[in-house]
């Protein structure tokens, strides 16, 4: 298994930088040479979508998750990643194709070269702070709504977080500062409404701006797939 | 209320009626507009028990399989239309017609009504998004594996130009359906990617529509295993879809429902 605490900030940011440097050297200095040809050639493309095609649905087949933390994903992903560079820079200048494909190389990386720099604590937060002492989290109280068959259908943790009057809820975390979440989790399910306490997550991940960023540039990419369709299709050979 | 009508115990009548309106327009399809009008109606009649279920519910109908198989036969009706009109071709109106009829038919003998619920995580904006837009996308990616089956039929003639259409289509919906659904996962879960079964698989169908995307690019690979691929493709977006339920290896899975 990778280390991941090894390959956390400034280690991943330095070998990503040394990596991309490379590829762009070699791009301007030794476009001829049989390696950036081969990482520019259809073969290379579908390589990497064929290993990382192979690799899903081996873990979609097994449910052996734990893989993407293996030495073998990461050369996966670094063949992936590179192939992308090398493409991008040739192909740089063209909308929908930058769109998309620098989008993807800008999700990866700071999806996953940033994943080591992700740190997430699950805590117990109780009513009068009774058991965990923390004076910068509090619950202040908890209130949970049931359908008519007691089903939960949703429920609040009034908190008080950095002296900040707080409404947590599922799917509204709250932003705590520049990288850093909190989520409500859970509660007492067995109490239900009388819970005493309210599971939180606080999930820091600085990268997070990143693969927002790839994201959008990806749908935008797909939108503009969508409007103009398949152009040229046979003619171009270059992508 | 009108609206309390509109439950599962009275879908066989819109069931049918569509059916037998789409089943007429593919019937007639050699004259344009009474085939196109025919058609119409199919989807009008589908979008109304849509629409009064969703009132009805008070909720959106999005979270049983039951209620995705309703949205897939409505979007299959929409792709067989949209690629009749586009290029006229008249055989995709019986298969979209089948189609949509085999998920209606399921849908009259097994609605798999649940309660009304929803439970937290999935009552959020992204939600109706991020169902409507895969099951729009499915149902383009159902009609280009129709195509392919039909290439494989006749391969003298060539289907890819269309199937591209289709797929990129698809494609870029499967897009926005697997990246807002990811910006979702990082709202009610705080990661982006989980490799979750449903997620994995979800992978697994895209990789599989850019393979293909990639190999038209180069224009070098044959028909026959284009067309196998598109099938391949298709194959693992069920499984996506409702195939993970099965899966053992997918039981933990946050989104069986």
């Amino acid at each position: 298994m990778v280390p991941l605490d090894f390959f956390a900030f400034p280690l991943n940011v330095l070998l990503t930088a040394l990596a991309l440097a490379g590829v762009v050297w070699s791009w301007r200095k030794h476009r001829n040479s049989a390696f950036v040809r081969f990482m520019l050639s259809p073969k290379a493309t579908f390589l990497a979508i064929f290993l990382l095609l192979a690799f899903a649905l081996f873990i979609g087949l097994t449910g052996m998750r734990e893989l993407v933390r293996s030495w073998l994903f990461l050369i996966v992903m670094t063949y992936f990643m590179t192939v992308l560079t090398y493409v991008i820079l040739r192909g740089y200048g063209r909308w929908r194709f930058m769109l998309l494909h620098a989008g993807l190389l800008l999700t990866l990386i700071a999806g996953y070269v940033g994943a080591p720099d992700r740190s997430e604590v699950t805590l117990k937060v109780f009513e009068d702070n009774e058991i965990y002492e923390r004076d910068d989290i509090r619950l202040v109280d908890f209130q949970l709504d049931t359908y008519e068959n007691g089903s939960p259908s949703e429920y609040r943790a009034l908190m008080d977080i950095d002296g900040r009057e707080v409404t947590l809820k599922v799917n509204h975390p709250y932003s705590r500062r520049l990288g850093e979440d909190i989520y409500l989790i859970g509660y007492d399910v067995s109490a239900g409404a009388e819970s005493r306490y309210c599971v939180i997550q606080i999930v820091k991940d600085p990268w997070k701006y990143g693969v927002v960023s790839g994201i959008v540039m990806m749908l935008l990419g797909a939108l503009l797939l969508f409007i103009n369709g398949p152009r040229r299709a046979q003619t171009v050979n270059d992508n | 209320m009108i609206t309390d009508m509109f439950t599962w115990d009275i879908f066989i009548w819109f069931g049918i009626s569509a059916v037998v309106l789409s089943a007429t327009g593919a019937a007639v399809s050699k004259w344009r507009i009474p085939s196109i009008v025919l058609t119409m109606s199919a989807i009008v009649v589908m979008a109304t028990f849509i629409i009064g279920l969703w009132a009805g519910l008070d909720r959106p109908p999005l979270r049983t399989m039951g209620e995705t198989r309703l949205w897939y036969s409505f979007f299959a009706l929409v792709a067989g239309l949209f690629t009749y009109v586009r290029w006229k071709f008249r055989w995709i109106l019986p298969f979209s017609t089948v189609l949509a009829t085999v998920f209606i038919v399921i849908n009259i003998l097994k609605p798999e009504i649940h309660d009304q619920t929803l439970v937290p995580a999935l009552q959020s904006p992204w939600f109706i998004p991020h169902v409507i837009v895969y099951m729009f996308s499915y149902s383009f990616l159902g009609a280009a594996f129709l195509v392919a089956v039909a290439g494989l039929w006749k391969p003298e003639k060539d289907m890819m130009p269309v199937a591209d259409t289709l797929v990129y289509i698809g494609t870029a919906f499967l897009t926005f359906g697997m990246l807002s659904g990811s910006l979702w996962a990082k709202d009610a879960w705080g990661q982006f990617w989980n490799w979750d079964p449903k997620e994995t698989w979800a992978l697994v169908t895209w990789l599989c529509y850019l393979a293909y995307i990639h190999l038209r690019l180069i224009g070098k690979t044959s028909r026959r295993l284009l067309c196998l691929l598109l099938i391949f493709s298709f194959c693992c977006l069920q499984m996506c879809w409702w195939g993970v339920n099965y899966l053992p290896a997918a039981q933990d899975s946050v989104h069986v429902y």
